[in-house]
């Protein structure tokens, strides 16, 4: 038996224990997100998603589909990304007889109203997602939609304003 | 100069510290302390700014409005009566920002109507009490304070709770309103009301349009079969309305501030009557109204028809030497005061009253304080030693004329009360 052998066992061993330590990560970051969480998380305004189903959102493609999956089932409307021959930022999407414009505010440039307008129908969206191209999904709460508007004053830095002014993202009313 | 405007609300006052028109497409919305922290109570604004609830949109033509301030205001309706003091200020551009300088501050609790009546609210003392410290800070920098509060019975706190919080009605000063017109007059600023009767004309106008137009009456037809005109003496009653006029004015010219007709003799209650023109005989027999006096202050007096003032004090204690005066407050003028029974004093019990008759052509608001005093020896003296030094001053010190009163064993008690042009 000479050295190199004990050596190269020690590092395909450290590499093996090292890759068991990130699989046995991933999967238990998959198994405390049970159903009934990503199910709150998707159809209950009052629902707190707590740091581990944020995490797995972000970063399993796996969990954002589930969501998406989800979602389809439970929307009230959807808004699929603006046509191709959109340009710049976007502030005005309808779909499904509801319309989402944002509106800068001339009271501080640096916060903007979201408008939410239901055209012809009788449902109230209590949650607003935004789904971006391979990326993470944005969640808001519509604490207030009534004579068929929600109005909600947001920070042109959100992230959630970010991303419904770009035209490759799909918006699902909940 | 801009004035600062604050809500009262339970929790501590609440400035607001700036409005800004928005898009009209936006709701109306109450933003925390400039964040994007839209308050609970947004929807609520929202109605009240915009039409056909809205009385905001409806005064100063826009539907859409951003107020922001310094604290939550949670529920409730009696944050309306400043957001439309704000607007008001607003509109003329003196509405101050929270880095302005100002000499004056208007504090104010109310909900306001469709037709700018101010209606009643709950909590004015725990209002006035969680506000204690703001009114003792400006005082200290020299703002000017006034406290606007709904009239009504047992809204106003009583005298011994204002006080303690020391409302001296100088620097401090507390008023029950029925409307908001007082406070827009009182600041020189823009006359709504006028926009609001035009809008009632309007409305009434198209009532009478909506009333079957196939029934038009031709009023220039003749009706062959009416009676014979009525002669109606125009010009002897044109003559005679002259008379009573020059009448009038010789009158006012005699009684005014000396002339004080002494009324009746009756606890030491002070009570205001206003005497308002008859629609048929004017001043000559005029409608006699007693307003409700709420702690402290009586609600304020429209001038508009108001022929002249019935004051009286009732005693219903022993008999005493009593009597009254009434003295504006901006400058110590001596609007009634009766030298005649200083000069003849006598022990009196039960009701007696003075009318104070008012020359027609007032065309200013006037605040002034009713203040009546009872005592067991003739008041001739103490009241010469309370004039001389309110002459020497310049301007009354109520505090120092209350303490004299005092000192000198008088019972004395005060109202304040406003004439509104």
């Amino acid at each position: 038996m000479t050295d190199t052998i004990p050596k190269h066992a020690e590092t395909i061993f450290h590499m093996l224990d090292h890759f068991d330590s990130l699989m046995q990560k991933t999967d238990t970051s998959h198994n405390i997100i049970g159903f009934s969480e990503l199910y709150a998380y998707a159809t209950q305004g009052d629902h707190v998603p707590t740091p581990a189903l944020k995490e797995a959102l972000s970063s399993s493609l796996k969990m954002r589909r589930d969501l998406k999956r989800l979602l389809n089932k439970q929307s009230i409307a959807t808004m699929m990304r603006a046509a191709a021959a959109s340009s710049g930022q976007i502030e005005r999407r309808e779909g499904d007889g509801f319309v989402i414009t944002l509106r800068p505010s001339q009271a501080d440039k640096n916060q903007i109203y979201l408008l939410i307008h239901s055209e012809d129908r009788d449902d109230s969206p209590s949650l607003l997602f935004v789904e971006e191209e391979n990326g993470p999904f944005h969640r808001l709460v519509i604490e207030d939609f009534y004579d068929g508007e929600a109005q909600i004053l947001l920070s042109v830095q959100d992230d959630i304003v970010k991303a419904l002014r770009k035209p490759k993202v799909d918006v699902i009313l909940r | 100069m801009s004035i600062r405007i604050y809500i009262a609300t339970t929790e501590g006052p609440v400035e607001v510290q700036r409005i800004t028109r928005e898009d009209p497409n936006v709701r109306s919305v109450i933003c925390l302390d400039g964040t994007a922290k839209a308050l609970p109570i947004s929807r609520a604004y929202d109605s009240f700014v915009k039409e056909p609830t809205g009385i905001i949109q409806r005064s100063y033509l826009h539907c859409a409005f951003r107020m922001d301030v310094d604290k939550p205001i949670t529920d409730g309706n009696s944050w309306q009566l400043g957001a439309f003091v704000a607007h008001a200020l607003f509109q003329e551009n003196q509405l101050a920002s929270s880095e302005d300088k100002v000499l004056n501050a208007i504090w104010l609790s109310g909900e306001v109507d469709r037709d700018l009546n101010v209606r009643p609210v709950d909590h004015i003392e725990e209002k006035l009490l969680a506000s204690k410290d703001l009114f003792e800070r400006l005082r200290a920098e020299d703002v000017r304070v006034f406290c606007f509060i709904p009239g009504g019975a047992g809204l106003v706190p009583d005298d011994d709770f204002l006080e303690r919080m020391n409302i001296d009605g100088d620097m401090l000063r507390l008023e029950s309103i029925i409307t908001v017109k007082r406070i827009l007059n009182r600041f020189d600023l823009e006359d709504v009301y006028t926009k609001l009767e035009e809008e009632k004309a309007a409305a009434a106008e198209d009532a009478g349009d909506d009333v079957d137009e196939g029934e038009e009456i031709d009023l220039y037809k003749p009706d062959l079969n009416a009676p014979e005109p009525i002669k109606d003496h125009r010009m002897a009653k044109i003559i005679a309305l002259v008379v009573c006029i020059i009448a009038l004015f010789t009158g006012l010219y005699l009684q005014f501030e000396d002339n004080i007709i002494a009324l009746r003799s009756g606890s030491l209650k002070i009570g205001i009557s206003e005497l308002r023109a008859n629609d048929d005989k004017g001043c000559t027999e005029p409608n006699i109204i007693p307003l409700s006096r709420d702690g402290n202050a009586f609600p304020a007096s429209p001038l508009d028809g108001l022929c002249a003032l019935e004051i009286t004090i009732n005693n219903v204690g022993a008999p005493a030497y009593m009597w009254a005066y009434a003295q504006r407050i901006e400058d110590g003028h001596l609007l009634m005061a009766d030298r005649e029974s200083l000069l003849q004093p006598e022990l009196q019990k039960g009701l007696i009253g003075w009318r104070l008759i008012l020359p027609k052509n007032l065309k200013r608001s006037i605040d002034y304080r009713v203040v009546a005093l009872a005592s067991s020896s003739p008041l001739g003296d103490a009241v010469n030693r309370m004039i001389r030094r309110t002459v020497e001053n310049g301007k009354p010190d109520w505090e120092a004329i209350k303490a004299q009163f005092s000192e000198e064993k008088i019972t004395v008690i005060s109202t304040l009360h406003s004439l509104e042009y």
